[in-house]
């Protein structure tokens, strides 16, 4: 399968599998409770727009609040596509793994 | 920490925000960072959040959330890049009218440019000091022969309202030195190879500990809180530490004063700011003589108003009840002694930033004062020459329609709207602005210099390190200039060259020139009005301020030296003096010589009150007081209207004795209300002096002399027989003025040997009182001939343009047999009339204008006729001769040359 695939776009991608629905301040949020960095809202936009642009995500329009000054959430969730395409990542990144001897790992 | 929800995202983020994004990703990027931006302020407290916001703002503005709707469409991009390629075209083809157009504009800006900054320069006065919001400057309001406010305060004061009053924080004064030890102090250096350096210096203050901590001049060297505390520390600038120390580090020198005080510079200061309203060299600490804090200690408290009193007030004191605390201050510190005097004092607590441009007259200023209205009266020419930029704009682009009238009709014949017409017009408008905009810049950056000079501001020569180009609104200005020259000025034209009808416009007739030729003439005379004006202003402010240069003052002033005596308070005092005056008498040149203790040119500083024997305390009439020799009254000329003067011997006798000699000015007759002069001769009358009454006999009555400028009225002046010399006069005949003023100096050096020779003329002291009005008349001067210049190049354009419209005519009327001077005439003749309909409109109210401005001074001219006929003249001069200049060469051409031209 050919994908392209940035770490971030990955990550993103990930964290909208397990949370099933997300949109940019959870994402947010989330990526800094995982990683323990922070990471900008406008950054994390860009990354879901690209996904989206892939095909790996797909978005409609959620419900609004007074503390988002009445607009509304774009709530984003992994197509299919998307998920089968994480899959071939792991595949592609056990493979990978899977050539490193054992010893030299553990080391580390 | 609040709940978040108290605080907002900065407004004109968010609208950004709303304008840059399409509606595509709006909902998502703005209701995601509104919901952060409250997540933060919980988290991380609203200012960081704010801040963050306005980041993530900026992050979101990227190529793909832009709304691309707010561009024009890519038919219109290819008709932009259409619309620069005429403008530029049209500029080049037609050089002579993008000429005088930009020119004008340009030096239009420019002086608007020049002038805001000048305007700024003055508004920025000791707003570098910190905590300028909370600093006043102490002074004392006096109400005795008039209501005077000084600049300076007693030495008493400013410790009595810090122990009474907890407003204030903490306070400094400063003292003049020249009031201490004469004018001049030589100060010395002695370098390591035994060489020394010798300066006279004036510029010196003694000032209180505390003084850089409240006025908070920037420092190069030193602590501003401890530089003063040492009793024989002296604080300088850098460039008096380069004059003695070269490149050497300052701090720890020792510089001595007079020859016997070493000093030890603690210090050293930048060099004081331009707009700083005190300005100095170097600063000594309060304690320098044991004399001084004596007289600090004792009597000198309250009748010694020559402090300048700084303080500053606790932060959120409401300077209105404040000084309302204060009203009584005087009278419980200084009662008895204001009472004997009738006079009354008041604190009157200035904001330090008031000093210089909302400052009331007032007296022991040392520095001379911007004026409020002199900025203002600078904005409003400012706007007035731009103003004339843009009607030339206007009458030269619309006259330059006949022109293009065949261009525009084929336009629309194939198809262009009356809407991209405009688009065009106001097209071509933005980029003759814009690049005037651009000339002006360099215009104003060249002349920095030497308006920095005329305006005597010493603003710095670089236009880049002027304060202006720091501020913000200078910016918006310069927006907004550019845009209401391109659309205001533009949008009259552009509007009226695209509504051509078609077929007149192909057929090249020039239809509506009626409508159009009344808003051309109309414009002009606005043009010749604003020209009338300014001249007339020029002619009057010039003319008043000459007035009062040469007007009699009652007084010879042209003939007078004033020397300053070194103040020796020995016993040998008398005898110097007296040996001094003796030996000057025996040159044939000085006509007389005279010791007084006050000189004409500025107020006197010492006050008294006078009443008629019969009369009450309550009756005391204020005046200010003269102690002068028998040689007063001729050397300074004055008449004697009734009675006679003093004589050698004469003297004030005692307190207890039935008459003291003293002579009075007509003013104090009149306020005593005698009938005449010759009634008050051997009247007796009361007025005091130290803590006693004394009664005085009239033994003669002067002619009043301004004492000050010519401003003001004259004043009550009462004079008393004795030797007290704080100024010798010496009344000169001008010959061999050189000679006469070395033989002065020798005798001087003779009789006090080891003391500077100081000595001024008093008709140049007088007239410093009328710097900033001659500074004022330059610059108004010079921003008027800027604005003759733009309207005469206006002129010249429109000559060009009828000229050019009517050089058939013109080769018939030759053939037929007119003469150049005719032709020149036919040409003029409209513009005379309208020179004429703008005087007539423009004069009534320049004579409103200068009669208000000329109600300022006591003593001022007439309007006269000059004010009417000199703008007049000046007008017809100008366009007459840019008119002929052009006719005349059109006139000479051969005129089958135009005729054969089709």
């Amino acid at each position: 399968m050919n994908y392209q695939l940035g770490n971030l776009e990955e990550t993103v991608l990930l964290i909208a599998l397990y949370l099933d629905e997300v949109y940019g301040v959870s994402v947010a949020e989330e990526y800094k409770k995982q990683t323990g960095h922070g990471i900008s809202v406008p950054a994390i936009h860009t990354v879901l727009r690209r996904l989206e642009g892939k095909g790996l995500l797909r978005s409609g329009m959620g419900e609004s609040s007074p503390e988002r000054g009445g607009r509304r959430k774009r709530l984003y969730q992994a197509t299919t596509y998307g998920l089968n395409l994480i899959r071939e990542v792991r595949k592609d990144r056990i493979r990978l793994w899977s050539k490193i001897p054992a010893l030299k790992l553990d080391k580390g | 920490m609040t709940n978040g929800t108290d605080h907002r995202p900065p407004k004109w983020a968010d609208r950004l925000l709303e304008w840059y994004c399409s509606p595509q990703f709006i909902d998502e990027t703005q209701g995601d960072l509104h919901e952060s931006f409250f997540r933060r302020c919980r988290e991380v407290g609203p200012r960081w959040a704010k801040w963050l916001f306005i980041f993530d703002v900026a992050r979101s503005l990227s190529f793909k959330t832009f709304d691309y709707s707010l561009l024009p469409s890519p038919n219109s991009m290819s008709m932009i890049r259409n619309y620069a390629t005429l403008a530029f075209r049209n500029l080049l083809s037609k050089k002579v009218f993008s000429f005088i157009n930009i020119l004008g504009l340009a030096i239009g800006m420019a002086a608007f440019f020049l002038i805001m900054q000048y305007v700024s320069f003055e508004r920025s006065y000791d707003r570098f000091h910190e905590n300028n919001d909370r600093i006043y400057r102490v002074c004392l309001e006096t109400y005795a022969t008039r209501h005077v406010i000084n600049a300076a305060n007693h030495p008493g004061t400013a410790p009595a309202l810090k122990a009474e009053y907890p407003e204030v924080e903490d306070y400094a004064r400063m003292l003049p030195q020249s009031l201490r030890m004469g004018k001049l102090v030589a100060l010395s250096y002695v370098d390591e190879k035994s060489q020394e350096k010798i300066f006279y210096e004036d510029q010196i203050y003694v000032v209180d500990p505390s003084f850089l901590t409240i006025l908070t001049f920037p420092m190069k060297y030193g602590n501003p809180s401890t530089a003063l505390t040492d009793p024989s520390s002296i604080v300088i600038t850098e460039s008096i530490a380069e004059k003695y120390f070269g490149s050497e580090n300052p701090i720890g020198k020792i510089l001595t004063a007079n020859g016997f005080k070493p000093f030890k510079v603690t210090g050293v200061l930048k060099d004081i700011p331009g707009n700083s309203h005190i300005k100095f060299d170097i600063l000594v600490s309060f304690w320098i003589t044991e004399n001084i804090k004596g007289n600090f200690d004792q009597e000198g408290h309250w009748k010694w108003p020559e402090f300048y009193t700084y303080v500053r007030l606790a932060p959120n004191v409401n300077l209105k009840s404040f000084q309302s605390k204060l009203e009584s201050f005087h009278d419980r510190h200084n009662g008895e002694y204001l009472k004997k005097r009738n006079a009354q004092e008041r604190v009157y607590l200035q904001p330090l930033t008031d000093i210089h441009l909302k400052s009331p007259e007032m007296t022991n200023e040392r520095e001379v004062h911007g004026s409020e209205q002199l900025t203002r009266v600078l904005l409003i020419i400012a706007g007035l020459i731009i103003f004339i930029a843009w009607i030339n704009y206007i009458n030269l682009s619309t006259s330059k329609s006949l022109e293009r009238a065949k261009e525009i009709g084929l336009r629309k014949v194939v198809g262009a709207l009356k809407r991209q017409l405009i688009t065009q017009f106001l097209f071509e408008s933005a980029v003759i602005n814009l690049l005037a905009l651009l000339l002006s810049v360099l215009l104003a950056a060249f002349f920095y210099p030497y308006f920095s000079e005329l305006a005597g501001k010493n603003m710095g020569s670089n236009i880049l390190e002027a304060s202006l180009v720091k501020e913000s609104f200078f910016w918006w200005t310069l927006a907004g200039i550019f845009c209401a020259g391109s659309f205001l000025a533009g949008f009259y034209p552009a509007f009226m060259l695209s509504s051509f009808r078609i077929v007149t416009a192909l057929k090249g007739k020039y239809f509506g020139s009626q409508s159009q030729s009344a808003v051309r003439k109309v414009l002009v005379t606005s043009q010749f009005i604003i020209s009338v004006g300014l001249i007339a202003g020029t002619i009057m402010i010039f003319r008043q301020v000459e007035f009062m240069r040469t007007h009699d003052l009652g007084f010879a002033k042209d003939q007078l030296l004033v020397i300053k005596p070194p103040r020796v308070f020995d016993s040998t005092f008398h005898i110097r003096h007296e040996s001094f005056k003796s030996e000057l008498k025996l040159n044939p040149h000085v006509r007389n010589i005279t010791s007084t203790s006050e000189i004409p040119g500025g107020l006197v500083s010492d006050r008294n009150a006078i009443r008629r024997l019969n009369e009450g305390m309550e009756a005391n009439r204020p005046v200010y007081q003269y102690f002068v020799d028998d040689l007063f009254i001729p050397t300074y000329g004055l008449t004697i209207i009734a009675g006679r003067n003093f004589t050698q011997a004469e003297r004030l006798i005692s307190p207890t004795a039935k008459a003291n000699p003293i002579i009075l000015n007509r003013q104090v007759i009149e306020a005593l209300g005698f009938k005449n002069p010759e009634e008050a001769v051997n009247q007796r009358v009361t007025f005091a002096l130290g803590a006693d009454d004394w009664v005085g006999e009239i033994v003669g009555i002067v002619e009043n002399f301004s004492q000050v400028s010519l401003k003001t009225e004259y004043d009550r002046l009462i004079f008393f027989p004795a030797m007290y010399a704080a100024y010798f006069t010496v009344n000169l005949d001008m010959e061999n003025l050189q000679e006469t003023i070395s033989f002065l100096e020798e005798k001087y050096k003779m009789a006090f040997p080891g003391n500077p020779f100081d000595y001024f003329f008093m008709d140049d002291y007088f007239n410093r009182q009328y710097i900033a009005d001659q500074q004022f008349g330059k610059v108004f001067g010079v921003f008027t001939i800027l604005a003759l210049v733009i309207a005469g190049l206006g002129l010249y354009g429109l000559t060009i343009f009828m000229v050019s419209q009517r050089t058939k005519e013109l080769a018939l009327r030759r053939i037929l047999g007119a003469s150049v001077p005719n032709i020149v005439s036919l040409f003029s003749k409209d513009f005379v009339k309208l020179i004429i309909i703008s005087n007539l409109i423009a004069l009534p109210m320049v004579y409103y204008f200068a009669n208000q401005w000329l109600d300022n001074f006591a003593f001022r001219i007439n309007i006269g006729w000059i004010i009417f006929v000199v703008p007049l003249l000046v007008l017809l001069t100008i366009s007459l001769t840019t008119v002929s200049f052009h006719t005349i060469k059109t006139g000479l051409t051969n005129p089958v040359k135009s005729l054969r031209s089709e």
